[in-house]
Parts: C-alpha cells; sequence; structure tokens
C-alpha cells in the first residue's frame, strides 16, 4: 500500500512538472512581445521621443 | 484522516493549482531576445531608411499597415522619378520587416511565433504612429491618426 502511495505522489508529481514546463513555452507571450516591439520602435523611429509623436505607452490608435 | 482530504486528493490539488499558477505566469516569463546580430542589423537598416522615408509617412503618400507593413496610400502627387525611389524604399522596407520578425521568432527559438510577432508589431507601431499619419486597418480602410 506504501509503495503504491509513493509511485502515485511521483507519478503526479512528474506529470505536473513536466506539464508546467510545457505550459510555459505553449502560449505566445504577448505582453513580453509588446516590450520587444517598443524597443525596436525606440531604435528604429529615436524620434518617437518627440512631443508630436503618440506616447510610447499609448494603446489606443 | 477523512477521505476528503486524502493525500492523493491533496497532491492532485496542489498539482492542479501548480499547472494554474504557472498558465498565469506563462506570458510574463520569457523575455525576448532582440539584440543579436542580425536583429540589429535589420534595426540599424531600418533606422537609416526611416529618414527617406519619413517625408512621405507625414504627407500621408505611404502609411502603415495593420500587418506590420507600409504600403502607398496616395501617389496621385508624386512625380514619377520620386515614385520609382519611394517603391523602391517600401519594398526594401517590408523585406526589412519581414526578415525582422522572422529572426526575432528565429532567435528565440520559436519560429512558429512568427505571425503573432508580426501582428504585435503590427498594433505597437500603429500605437507609437505620430499625429496626422495615415494607417490601414484591418478591414483595409485608411485611418488618419
Amino acid at each position: 500500500m506504501k509503495t503504491r502511495k509513493t509511485l502515485l505522489v511521483a507519478v503526479v508529481l512528474a506529470t505536473a512538472l513536466t506539464m508546467t514546463g510545457c505550459v510555459s513555452t505553449l502560449f505566445f507571450p504577448a505582453k513580453s512581445a509588446e516590450k520587444a516591439a517598443d524597443k525596436i520602435i525606440d531604435n528604429i523611429w529615436p524620434a518617437a521621443a518627440k512631443p508630436e509623436f503618440a506616447k510610447p505607452d499609448a494603446k489606443k490608435s | 484522516m477523512s477521505p476528503v482530504f486524502s493525500s492523493g486528493r491533496i497532491l492532485l490539488l496542489s498539482a492542479a493549482l501548480l499547472i494554474v499558477a504557472q498558465l498565469a505566469s506563462a506570458q510574463e516569463e520569457l523575455e525576448f531576445d532582440i539584440n543579436t546580430p542580425a536583429i540589429m542589423l535589420l534595426q540599424k537598416s531600418m533606422a537609416n531608411r526611416f529618414l527617406q522615408l519619413k517625408p512621405h509617412l507625414e504627407s500621408g503618400s505611404v502609411g502603415l499597415t495593420h500587418d506590420g507593413a507600409i504600403s502607398w496610400r496616395d501617389d496621385a502627387l508624386i512625380d514619377a522619378n520620386t515614385r520609382v525611389m519611394i517603391d523602391s524604399l517600401i519594398n526594401e522596407e517590408n523585406k526589412d520587416r519581414a526578415t525582422l520578425y522572422r529572426e526575432i521568432a528565429r532567435a528565440n527559438r520559436r519560429p512558429e511565433w512568427e505571425p503573432e510577432l508580426r501582428s504585435t508589431f503590427g498594433k505597437r507601431w500603429i500605437a507609437r504612429l505620430p499625429v496626422g499619419w495615415f494607417y490601414r486597418n484591418a478591414g483595409g480602410l485608411w485611418e488618419k491618426k
């Protein structure tokens, strides 16, 4: 009985750990992508800091 | 211990919570690597080209598109020679942009994310667009920022 319980614990933990590892790469990280896009846009459009440009965090068009 | 709180159930509940917590934080964890030589080079090339494109973006002859590219909006007042030059700028810019999205996906070992990256860039370019510049929305209509 004890061996069976230990085996169950091991199986459940291994499954959970494997799934959490997969989950982190399954979904597109939208916020991080926006951050990366903003950095690159800043580099390409350096004048974007000027007042006549939209504010960097402005998400509405 | 009551069967309701058996160690097996607690363990399963913990595993489920672990997965849910991971799901919630998955989006925040990854930081895109955008400092590869190829990506840096593309940025430099696009920054240089931006200086040439800027007057045409300001005049409204050229605009941004929702899918992270640029396009002609109105070439009525452009003479033939300038049109050829702008055509070339647009083609080169779109080529660089497509390569940029692909390179970011590739550098981060997720080539399948290229369409999402393109779409994200499309939204961010438009969000950062100066007042008075034009962009083409997903419905194909030109709008003035």
